[in-house]
């Protein structure tokens, strides 16, 4: 009975690696999108400073 | 100015997401269920046996990924739309972790059975050689400076690992079956009782469905990573 | 200009250029002949299973000075840009992949001749029938079939050293396999049982012969 103790060490270490990622995904887009927005927002900045009289806001795809 | 080139098409909406990323927990769930309350337990090796439910299905799915990557890498070669390198390169992470997994639940599964932690029998070294590919694809990628050929060659790389892998899987094989084995290794019995069967299938199933969501993620990061790699060249161009 | 005469034009620059430098061959050369002495001393390749020991040290040596070679040649290659120019005249990729191979083939069999004597002469191994050459021969083919391509994708990477280590020591495994155990079986007189190692080490070259002429085109886009 003490392989029990392989079984949970087997499982545990999956699912630990598993959360892990995951947890590593959701840092990613957090981190991505928080950039993707500041470079947006000066996109827009730099836009209109560019060129003022022009009325078309030409916002990029957005979700 | 905001167009950026080669058009990001837009994947699955949030909703479709959290749709699969519930799929995929309850999946998994269902299927941990099965394999410690439904499957019984095997009479030669015990409870340990258990590890197989993950051992499998990880397994599959390392080689399932390398096989994404192989289409995506000759599409890339054709096509040469963005979309196709950022799937492959999804994919190869994806496929990544769970070769590693599947070394890991291999390693601990055959510890108490073999009473080694490794064995060089031919499908774990086959897997470990698949690790290696893997590793050098990511060595390949960061190593390249620009993107562009980055995404070419580990196209290439993505197709010739992938007609090799046969290849390796069979040289290794008669490697070991052409020479006497110390150790035989049975890792099913004769025949699987139906129980155990279905909670293979299962298992199987939910990380099938796990590894769709986290590639789905995993692509919309790349995704967003490409479209701020574009705004910075942009903005830094129009200054 | 045919594609045959392109070929043999690049094929005679490569020669040309190292019977005047000869750095390329004396490098892999001192290489192949110290791997061997160092195995001699750590696994006795004159003792009893000297067939196996003394296999097992051939295909590490040829496969170190492999990769040797095309670090070199490759460095060599993009001296004073002639890379570059090479990539810019009107020959057909496949042309220059076929073409750099057969003259990386012309380095690693001179090479590999002379560490064959040395097993024969030094540990007294059979090495010069026609079996274990024709073994060396279709190894050898293999390794420099992924090593033309990698070689060309790793040029102007940095870390090159080891990067293509990396990118070829997994995929090469059904050669080092196949090639050592197939010498192995040669030397020990067992031809019949190598036969099915060396149809895998030929059907690898003939493959890989193939998939590196499709996608060398992609890896010189420069």
């Amino acid at each position: 009975m003490e392989n029990v103790w392989y079984l949970f060490a087997g499982f545990f270490l999956t699912w630990l690696i598993l959360g892990i990622y995951l947890f590593s995904l959701r840092r990613q887009i957090e981190v991505l999108g928080s950039e993707l927005a500041s470079l947006r927002g000066e996109a827009r900045t730099s836009e209109r400073q560019r060129s003022p009289e022009s009325a078309t806001a030409s916002e990029p795809n957005v979700s | 100015m905001a167009t950026v080139t080669n058009t990001i098409r837009r994947p699955a909406t949030a909703a479709w997401l959290s749709v699969l990323a519930a799929l995929s927990f309850l999946s998994v769930a269902l299927s941990v269920v099965l394999i410690f309350l439904y499957a019984p337990r095997d009479v030669a090796q015990g409870e340990v046996q258990r590890l197989f439910y993950l051992h499998l299905p990880t397994a599959w799915l390392s080689y399932l990924s390398f096989f994404i990557i192989f289409v995506s890498s000759i599409l890339y070669l054709v096509r040469r739309h963005a979309r196709w390198d950022r799937l492959a390169r999804s994919a190869a992470e994806l496929g990544f972790i769970f070769t590693t997994l599947v070394l890991l639940t291999g390693s601990i599964w055959g510890r108490p059975i073999w009473g080694t932690w490794w064995t060089w029998d031919a499908r774990l070294t086959t897997t470990l050689v698949l690790w290696f590919i893997y590793l050098g694809y990511f060595l390949l990628r960061a190593y390249v400076a620009d993107p562009e050929r980055g995404a070419r060659y580990a196209a290439v790389l993505g197709i010739v690992g992938f007609v090799d892998i046969p290849i390796i899987h069979m040289s290794v094989r008669w490697w070991r079956t052409l020479h006497p084995q110390p150790i035989v290794v049975r890792s099913e019995g004769p025949a699987m009782p139906p129980e155990m069967l279905v909670t293979v299938i299962v298992t199987l199933v939910a990380f099938c469905i796990l590894h769709v969501f986290l590639l789905a993620v995993k692509y919309r990061i790349e995704t967003t990573r490409d479209e701020v790699i574009e705004l910075r060249g942009a903005l830094e161009q129009h200054g | 200009m045919s594609a045959w005469s392109q070929f043999t034009a690049i094929v005679k620059r490569d020669l040309l250029l190292e019977w005047r430098a000869r750095e390329l061959v004396l490098g892999m050369l001192v290489m192949t002949l110290l791997t061997l002495l160092v195995f001699n001393f750590a696994f006795d390749l004159s003792g009893v299973q000297r067939a196996a020991s003394g296999s097992g040290a051939l295909w590490v040596a040829i496969v170190f000075a492999t990769l040797l070679g095309w670090g070199r040649a490759v460095a060599l290659d993009r001296q004073e840009g002639a890379w570059e120019g090479l990539l810019l005249s009107p020959v057909e990729r496949p042309v220059i992949f076929i073409a750099k191979l057969v003259s990386m083939l012309v380095f690693v069999t001179i090479v590999e001749l002379v560490a064959l004597l040395v097993l024969a002469v030094l540990f007294a191994l059979p090495v010069l029938q026609p079996g274990v050459l024709a073994v060396v021969g279709l190894g050898t083919l293999g390794l420099c079939t992924l090593g033309t391509l990698f070689a060309a994708m790793t040029a102007n990477v940095r870390s090159r050293e080891v990067l293509l280590p990396a990118l070829l020591f997994p995929l090469a495994v059904p050669v080092v396999i196949g090639a050592v155990r197939a010498t192995t079986l040669e030397l020990n007189g067992f031809t019949g049982d190598a036969a099915p190692w060396q149809n895998l080490l030929g059907g690898f070259a003939a493959l890989f012969f193939a998939l590196g002429a499709l996608t060398f085109g992609s890896v010189t886009e420069e």
